[in-house]
């Protein structure tokens, strides 16, 4: 069955929303999805929602968001994975849509990451396993650290490099208005700012944010623009922190994966020239280079050259996060889904002052703490 | 020979409160009262109030006083305490509280609110409900 | 019709400790069960639904750990945060879109690693009744109080009831053996008329229904209002609404059911819920909840504990039944049937 997204709706992300409770948040960004697809609430037949419960220290927070998901009285189904909750509540919408189970689905994700004083680290740190990494390695940028070193050792890409993935993502936030971080950086801010966790700077990697993102899957869209799904994906490693070293016998790398998987169902056999625009979930700068790469987007080192030579401009070759990404809004539950409105708009013609020209085939991933990579495919064509 | 490792998680959160619930709570440290919303279509009065109605969808732009007494409806003696949800005179949903100051507890009987002296706007300004004689 | 079946399914024995083992383990455990039992390998199973908690896990995507015990790795995988009944739809989603032929669903509790009370008072209201310290059991007491009041019932209903699970649960090798005394725990509820906190795990493998299995005839979720007070806690709330759309699916009749393995945490909500899908069969032959509460897994293990009614040739057409949010805040209602 074929499944089309017809809606979004994302609330303004910022650091703190102090004047909304959860279903308040929620509510924002159901009501925009709703005015997008045009649709009354009772056009939905059922919800799928994500919020990782440590964040907030909400246990059934799906339950209290009823309020503000319309859940009350229709079925709503919690799917929280990490980092990838969003894009994992994309794909269970897709499903249960292209199951024939439900006509239409609404897909809600949130975070509010400042009710926790850590933000995203106290939270994520539980992740860990208990008796072996929780007490040393814990947090969400080791996995990325380790990652990071990888890439630099492999090709010898500098710092400089790297930085010019938040440079331009902030260039694109800028002309975002629902972007929580949107002033701009130049490399050599970036190359300066505070060491997180070597090489990974504070400015090369993502914010936390309070916000939340609904969007509208479903079999019958009628006569609205559309945004059909060509491909569906999802690929998963780590269990230790050990499994994301290359080096390790067993090593998947989740993304290329995945991404060979969607690909081949949307039909897509050039990804560089196949593809139109790029939703990447890009947690830090090097991450974006690593993963441009596993997606087929470039060669291996290459990379780097895709923000240099302006290629991944809004206006370039090969636009990436014309949104701004991860790197300049990221409500955790929300974050993923994100990736997947804001490719949907591209295809719509509805991304405002980031519209990427001649959009028809747009690809969205998420990433979670887990390595778990997840890819959806959107376009302007049913199949 | 079965191995545990001890952990705790200790986190503080800080929750806002929101529209609704923040003029719920600022009017019951201000003022020792309770206030509840109304939905317009339904009529239904929820208290807490709410931003907008589970049922009908529709933001609930009317406030309403509630209380200042209850009625028992259900009400539990259990470990974690004396509990009771209570139906505040105006309102159709019930109100989660504990029952004080009582040698039995009823459902049916009429309570009302022991307020603290010192209130920062919590549902813990309100140490509980006593019961004041009456039953309905 | 979904056009999916169940193929085979496993559960750990139920017990208050299991310290001999973590919950990937316990995963495990009950995964290799189940492929032994079915004859299937990991290499044949096309996707991987999981259903846990991460409050009940002390764990942040607790769902990590569980990926290599299911064989996960390499698939496309993911979870549902609900009881194992509502994993169930999502797992038959998959099958039902045509995108895998099968599905390997699996469900843990392990309530002993932690403080159960003080987990479960962390899911009720955080901003009104959080601050109180209110938890599962005195939930519980309110609604059993609530049902036995609105009905005129004596609490011996509850006794009653309590008996019966309790000698459904000493038939069922797999329940949880308890001590219980008999006292009062949450007034009117007795220790022995509230569900056990169990360690415990559930598998089941799906299939498409050319595979044969166990058909799932039809499914019906619900979700309620959240806070306790917004309902009438003594009535069966959204349940009825999620029975009906199950029968609708499935094309069946609440008469029609042979047998009704129901999630019931209290034996005040065995009567409830009961009433809710309007069934008039026998209920809960295993015991139901009340016999074994292994957290996320209870659902599954309630359609685990139907299918094996319906393969042993017990029943033709079973309902299994989940539950999430202690008093019914959200409902799962499957309705199984004997391939003719």
């Amino acid at each position: 069955m074929n499944v089309a997204i017809i809606g979004s709706g994302q609330t303004n992300h910022r650091s703190r929303r102090l004047d909304v409770n959860a279903p308040e948040l929620i509510d924002e960004a159901v009501q925009a999805a709703l005015a997008d697809a045009r649709l009354a609430p009772d056009g939905i037949d059922a919800i799928v929602v994500g919020n990782m419960e440590h964040f907030e220290g909400i246990h059934l927070s799906d339950l209290w968001a009823g309020e503000g998901t319309g859940a009350v009285g229709k079925p709503q189904i919690k799917v929280a994975t990490g980092g990838t909750t969003g894009s994992s509540l994309a794909q269970a919408a897709y499903y249960l849509v292209a199951s024939g189970f439900y006509r239409t689905v609404l897909a809600v994700g949130w975070e509010r990451l400042s009710d926790s004083e850590g933000e995203t680290t106290t939270g994520i740190v539980t992740a860990f396993d208990p008796i072996y990494e929780r007490p040393t390695l814990a947090g969400a940028v080791s996995g990325l650290a380790i990652l990071a070193c990888q890439y630099q050792a492999k090709h010898g890409t500098k710092p400089e490099e790297a930085a010019l993935v938040v440079v331009q993502a902030r260039e694109n936030a800028a002309k975002n208005p629902h972007a929580h971080l949107k002033q701009a950086v130049a490399a050599a801010d970036v190359v300066k700012s505070p060491l997180l966790s070597s090489p990974i700077r504070y400015l090369d990697m993502c914010p936390t944010s309070d916000g939340a993102c609904a969007v509208v899957f479903t079999s019958d869209p009628g006569d609205r623009r559309c945004a059909w799904v060509r491909g569906v994906s999802s690929r998963h490693n780590h269990t230790y922190l050990g499994d994301v070293a290359e080096g390790a016998a067993d090593f998947i790398h989740t993304l290329q994966l995945a991404s060979a998987d969607a690909y081949r169902q949307a039909g897509i056999r050039d990804p560089r020239n196949d593809i139109d625009v790029v939703e990447m979930y890009e947690p830090c700068t090097w991450a974006a280079l690593d993963w441009a790469e596993a997606m087929g987007l470039c060669g291996p080192g290459e990379a780097a050259g895709l923000w240099a030579s302006g290629t991944a401009r809004i206006d370039g070759g090969l636009p990436i996060n014309p949104s701004g990404g991860v790197l300049c809004a990221n409500p955790i539950g929300a974050t993923g889904l994100i990736r997947v409105a804001e490719a949907s708009m591209q295809v719509r013609g509805t991304a405002g002052a980031c519209q990427v020209a001649d959009v028809e085939t747009a690809v969205a991933t998420g990433f979670g703490g887990s390595f778990w990579n997840e890819v959806m495919i959107v376009g302007a064509r049913k199949s | 020979m079965d191995v545990a490792v001890e952990g705790r998680i200790r986190i503080p959160y800080r929750w806002p409160a929101g529209r609704a619930g923040g003029m719920f709570l600022s009017l019951l440290a201000s003022e020792g009262r309770f206030v509840g919303s109304r939905c317009a279509p339904c009529r239904r009065v929820a208290v807490p109030p709410t931003s907008r109605c589970c049922r009908c969808h529709v933001e609930c732009a009317e406030t309403v006083p509630v209380g200042p007494e209850g009625t028992i409806v259900t009400w539990t003696s259990s470990p974690a305490g004396l509990f009771a949800l209570i139906r505040l005179d105006g309102a159709d949903s019930a109100l989660l509280h504990r029952i004080v100051e009582a040698s039995e507890v009823r459902t049916g009987m009429r309570v009302a609110a022991v307020f603290e002296k010192e209130r920062k706007g919590s549902i813990l300004d309100v140490a509980g409900f006593r019961p004041t004689g009456g039953v309905r | 019709m979904t056009g999916v079946s169940i193929l085979g399914a496993a559960q750990t024995r139920h017990v208050g400790r299991r310290d001999d083992a973590n919950y990937m383990e316990l995963a495990f455990e009950v995964v290799e069960e189940l492929l032994a039992r079915t004859g299937w390998t990991h290499d044949r199973v096309g996707t991987v639904i999981g259903a846990s908690s991460d409050f009940w896990d002390g764990r942040t995507i607790s769902e990590i750990a569980i990926q290599d015990a299911a064989g996960a790795a390499g698939k496309s995988a993911s979870k549902v945060s609900m009881d194992g009944a509502f994993a169930l739809v999502y797992a038959a989603a998959r099958i039902a879109s045509g995108a895998f032929q099968t599905c390997l669903v699996v469900a843990h509790g392990k309530a002993s690693e932690g403080n159960p009370r003080k987990i479960a008072n962390a899911g009720f209201d955080p901003l009104y009744q959080r601050p109180l310290g209110i938890d599962d059991h005195a939930a519980l007491g309110l609604q059993a109080r609530a049902f036995l009041e609105g009905r005129k019932l004596s609490p011996s209903a509850l006794a009653e009831s309590a008996a019966q699970s309790r000698e459904a649960a000493a038939r069922n090798p797999n329940a949880h053996r308890r001590e219980t005394r008999h006292v009062l725990e949450a007034d009117p509820l007795h220790d022995d008329e509230i569900a056990p906190d169990s360690d415990g795990a559930c598998a089941v493998l799906l299939g498409a229904s050319t595979f044969g299995g166990v058909e799932l005839a039809g499914f019906g979720c619900a979700t309620d209002e959240h806070a306790l007070g917004a309902r009438d806690l003594g009535q069966a709330g959204v349940l009825p609404k999620a029975a009906q759309e199950a029968y609708r699916r499935a094309g069946l009749g609440p008469r029609e059911i042979d047998v009704a393995e129901i999630h019931d945490a209290s034996s005040a909500q065995t009567l409830l819920w009961r009433e809710g899908l309007g069934v008039a069969c026998p209920v809960n032959p295993s015991g139901g909840a009340m016999g074994a509460q292994p957290g996320f897994a209870t659902g599954l293990v309630r359609v685990l504990e139907a299918y094996e009614r319906i393969v042993r040739g017990e029943a033709r057409t079973a309902i299994a039944h989940g539950m999430t949010g202690f008093v019914g805040q959200a409902h799962c209602v499957w309705i199984l049937r004997r391939r003719s």
